[in-house]
C-alpha cells in the first residue's frame, strides 16, 4: 500500500514535469535558434535590420543602373514645365558599382566606378524663302565616369535608447574624359563621361531601428574644387581653336538634408521612403566675362523597394523631383543588386 | 496521459508554422494561378498603380518604326490609375477605375531668317487631366470545370471628364543673345484626357490552368454610337500678343479591339512571373467640320509584355510589368512600365 503510494505520487510528479518539460519544449527550441545567429544570417539581413556599416570582414558587391530623360524642369520661380526652349531629348544610362569592405564593425571603405552611356538628340528646321533645311543633331557620352572612393566610420553604435551615427567621407576624383573629343564641327563631337573636377563630400547619418521600422536623418556638404576643361558651349561655327580653349571653372557646392521612414513589408520586402533637399551654390566659368549660374535647390521623394534573398537584394528607386528651382522635374529610374559576401 | 502528451507536442512544434501556411490558404492569398476569374463574395480590391510611357518609337501607314527623337517628337506619358474591384456574388463582379494622365509632345524647333529678322518657333501639345470613368460588370460560370475558366464582361466608359481643348497659351518672346536678337513663338496648345462621348465595352476571358501554370485569353471589344461636340482653337499673333478663337467640330471615336494573351507560371506560392502577347486594332473614327468628315486612320499595334506580381502580406500584393511593341500601323509605339499595388480585403 506504501508502495503504491509512493508509486502514485512519484507518477503524478514524474507526470506534471514530464508534461512541463514537453509543453516548454518547443519554446526552448525557439530560444536557442533566437540566439544563435550565424554569420551567413548575418549576411542576410534587410536594409532595415542590418548594421549601419559593413561588419568586419563583410564585403559587399552592388551593381545598379539608372535611367533618364529630359523632359520637364523646375524654372527660376519654381514653376515646374516642360522644356520649351528647345526640342532636345536625351536618354541617360548610368551603371555603377559599389564595393564596400568592412575593415572592423566600425570602419568601411567603398569604391564607387561608373558606366556612362548617355545620348542628346535635337532636331532644328531652317527656312529662308523657299529654301529648308533640317538638322538633326546626335551627341553621346560613352565611356566611364569619375571614380568616387569613401570611408565611413560608425561614431556611435546603436542601442536601445539611442541610434547610431555614421560619418561619410566621399572623394570624387576626375578619371573620367572631361573633355568633348572627336570634335568635327561645332555640333559634332562626343560629350565627356567625367565632371573634370575633384570633390569631397562629408555626410553625418543618423538611423534608430524600432523593429519592423526605422528611421533616418541625414546632412551633407559636398565642396567642389576648381578645375579646368573645353566647354562645348563655347564652340564657334567655323572656329578649330575655340575647339580647344579651355576655361578654369568651379561648380557650386552643394548641401543636402534628408531622412526617411522605412519598414517591413513582410520579413523579406522592405519599403524605404526617403525626402532629400538638394541646394546648390552657383557655377562659375572664368571665361571673358565670367559666367555665373543660378542658385538650384530640389526637393525629391524617393521610394526604395527593397527585396532580400538571401544574401541578394533586390531593389527599386524612383526619385521623383517634388519642387525644385533651376532644376530637372524628371523622374530617376534606378535597379540595382547587391551581394554580400 | 501520453496521449495528451502527443497531442501537447505535436501542438507545440507545429503552432509557429501556422502563421506561416495559414495566412496562404485563404482566398486573399490565393496563388495567381487558382484565382477565379471574377474575385469572390465580399471581396474588395483596390488597385492604384503607375504607369510610365516612353515614347520614342512609332509606326507609320507602312508599318515602319519612325525614329521619334529624331523627328524631334518624343514624349514621355505619366499615367496614374485608380481601379475598384467588388466581388457581389461569387461569381458576379462589379469594377470602376479612372486614370490621370499627364504628357507633353514637344515638336522641332523652326527657324525662320527674313531678311535682318531671325523668328523660330516651338511647339508644345500638352494632354492632361482625367479620364472617363469606367464601370463594368463581369460574369464568370458559376459551377467549377476542371483546368478551365471562362468570364463574360460588360461596361462602359462614361464621359465625365474634360474632354474639350482648352484655350492654347502661345507666347511671343525676344531672346537678346550676345550677338543677336531672335524673336521666339512658343506654341503651346492644351489638350485634355475625356473622350466626350458614351463607350461602351464587351469582353470576353477564358483561362486554361494547371497547378503551377495558366493561359489566359482575354478581349474586349469596345465601340461608340454618338458624336461629341468638340473644338480646336486657331491663333492669330499681332504685335507680340496672340488672339484665339475656337471651331466646333463633331467627332466620334471609332471601335477598337484589344486582347492579350498571358502565360502565368507559378515560380514560388507567392510569385508568379508572367508572359504575355497583347495588341489593339482601331477603325471607323472620325472627325466632322462644315459637313465634311475625315475618317481617322487605322490603327493597330502588337506588344509582347513580361512582369511578375508578389503576394507581399495578405492585404497586399506588388506587380509590375513592361511591355515592348513589335508591330504596328500608324501609332506610337511606347515602352511602357507599370507599376501596381492591390489591395484585398473581405467585407463579408
Amino acid at each position: 500500500m506504501k508502495t503504491v503510494n509512493k508509486y502514485n505520487i512519484s507518477g503524478t510528479i514524474k507526470n506534471i514535469s514530464g508534461s512541463l518539460v514537453l509543453l516548454l519544449l518547443p519554446s526552448l527550441v525557439n530560444g536557442q535558434t533566437e540566439q544563435q545567429v550565424l554569420p551567413s544570417e548575418l549576411k542576410e539581413q534587410t536594409v532595415i535590420t542590418e548594421p549601419a556599416t559593413l561588419r568586419k570582414g563583410f564585403f559587399r558587391a552592388s551593381f545598379f543602373g539608372s535611367y533618364t530623360f529630359i523632359d520637364q524642369a523646375f524654372d527660376e520661380n519654381g514653376e515646374k514645365g516642360y522644356i520649351l526652349s528647345s526640342n532636345v531629348w536625351a536618354k541617360s544610362w548610368y551603371y555603377q558599382m559599389a564595393l564596400e569592405y568592412g575593415i572592423t564593425d566600425r570602419l568601411q571603405v567603398i569604391v564607387e566606378p561608373e558606366f556612362i552611356n548617355k545620348q542628346f538628340f535635337y532636331t532644328d528646321e531652317y527656312r529662308l524663302g523657299a529654301y529648308t533645311e533640317t538638322v538633326y543633331a546626335k551627341q553621346s557620352a560613352v565611356g566611364f565616369g569619375d571614380l568616387a572612393v569613401g570611408i565611413d566610420y560608425q561614431i556611435l553604435t546603436e542601442t536601445g535608447t539611442r541610434p547610431s551615427l555614421v560619418a561619410k567621407t566621399t572623394f570624387t576624383l576626375p578619371t573620367g574624359q572631361k573633355n568633348p573629343t572627336g570634335i568635327k564641327s561645332w555640333t559634332d563631337f562626343k560629350l565627356p563621361t567625367g565632371a573634370g573636377e575633384f570633390v569631397i563630400t562629408l555626410d553625418l547619418n543618423l538611423r534608430k531601428i524600432i523593429y519592423p521600422y526605422s528611421f533616418t536623418l541625414y546632412a551633407g556638404y559636398a565642396y567642389f574644387l576648381e578645375g579646368e576643361k573645353i566647354f562645348s558651349d563655347y564652340f564657334e561655327p567655323g572656329d578649330e581653336d575655340s575647339f580647344k580653349q579651355t576655361f578654369r571653372f568651379k561648380n557650386g557646392n552643394r548641401i543636402d538634408v534628408g531622412g526617411s521612414f522605412n519598414f517591413h513589408l513582410n520579413d523579406w520586402i522592405a519599403l524605404q521612403n526617403q525626402v532629400f533637399f538638394f541646394h546648390w551654390q552657383p557655377n562659375k566659368i572664368y571665361a571673358e566675362p565670367v559666367y555665373t549660374g543660378d542658385n538650384a535647390w530640389c526637393l525629391n521623394y524617393q521610394p526604395v523597394l527593397n527585396f532580400q534573398i538571401r544574401r541578394f537584394r533586390l531593389f527599386e528607386i524612383v526619385s521623383v523631383p517634388v519642387l525644385g528651382k533651376n532644376y530637372g522635374a524628371d523622374p530617376f529610374y534606378i535597379l540595382g543588386l547587391l551581394y554580400t559576401f | 496521459m501520453k496521449r495528451i502528451y502527443l497531442l501537447f507536442i505535436i501542438a507545440g512544434l507545429i503552432s509557429p508554422c501556422w502563421g506561416q501556411t495559414g495566412g496562404n490558404t485563404d482566398i486573399l492569398t490565393e496563388r495567381v494561378v487558382d484565382r477565379p476569374l471574377t474575385l469572390h463574395a465580399g471581396q474588395l480590391q483596390i488597385n492604384p498603380g503607375y504607369q510610365l510611357s516612353i515614347g520614342n518609337r512609332k509606326f507609320d501607314a507602312d508599318g515602319d518604326k519612325i525614329d521619334l527623337a529624331k523627328e524631334g517628337t518624343a514624349m514621355v506619358q505619366h499615367l496614374y490609375n485608380l481601379e475598384i474591384k467588388y466581388g457581389i456574388l461569387e461569381f458576379i463582379e462589379v469594377s470602376a477605375a479612372l486614370n490621370y494622365s499627364s504628357m507633353g509632345v514637344r515638336e522641332k524647333q523652326v527657324w525662320y531668317f527674313h531678311g535682318w529678322e531671325t523668328l523660330y518657333t516651338t511647339q508644345l501639345t500638352e494632354c492632361k487631366g482625367l479620364s472617363d470613368l469606367f464601370v463594368g460588370l463581369a460574369l464568370r460560370l458559376p459551377f467549377d470545370i476542371d483546368h478551365f475558366g471562362w468570364r463574360v464582361s460588360a461596361g462602359a466608359s462614361l464621359p465625365v471628364a474634360n474632354y474639350k481643348p482648352e484655350k492654347p497659351t502661345h507666347s511671343s518672346i525676344t531672346v537678346v543673345d550676345s550677338l543677336d536678337v531672335f524673336q521666339h513663338v512658343r506654341f503651346h496648345y492644351n489638350d485634355k484626357a475625356g473622350n466626350g462621348t458614351m463607350i461602351y465595352h464587351f469582353g470576353t476571358t477564358a483561362q486554361f490552368f494547371t497547378d503551377n501554370m495558366a493561359i489566359t485569353g482575354w478581349a474586349d471589344y469596345s465601340l461608340c454610337f454618338s458624336e461629341a461636340e468638340n473644338r480646336y482653337w486657331e491663333s492669330r499673333l499681332y504685335e507680340d500678343e496672340f488672339s484665339y478663337h475656337s471651331v466646333p467640330y463633331k467627332t466620334r471615336p471609332g471601335n477598337s479591339l484589344s486582347y492579350a494573351l498571358t502565360f502565368d507560371y507559378q515560380a514560388i506560392d507567392w510569385f508568379d512571373v508572367f508572359g504575355r502577347f497583347s495588341g489593339m486594332m482601331y477603325r471607323g473614327g472620325y472627325d466632322e467640320e462644315e459637313g465634311i468628315r475625315i475618317g481617322h486612320p487605322e490603327k493597330n499595334i502588337m506588344v509582347v509584355g513580361f512582369g511578375y506580381e508578389i503576394q507581399v502580406a495578405r492585404h497586399l500584393r506588388l506587380f509590375q510589368s513592361m511591355d515592348i511593341p513589335i508591330l504596328g500601323k500608324n501609332e506610337l509605339a511606347p515602352l511602357v512600365i507599370y507599376t501596381g499595388a492591390s489591395f484585398n480585403f473581405l467585407t463579408r
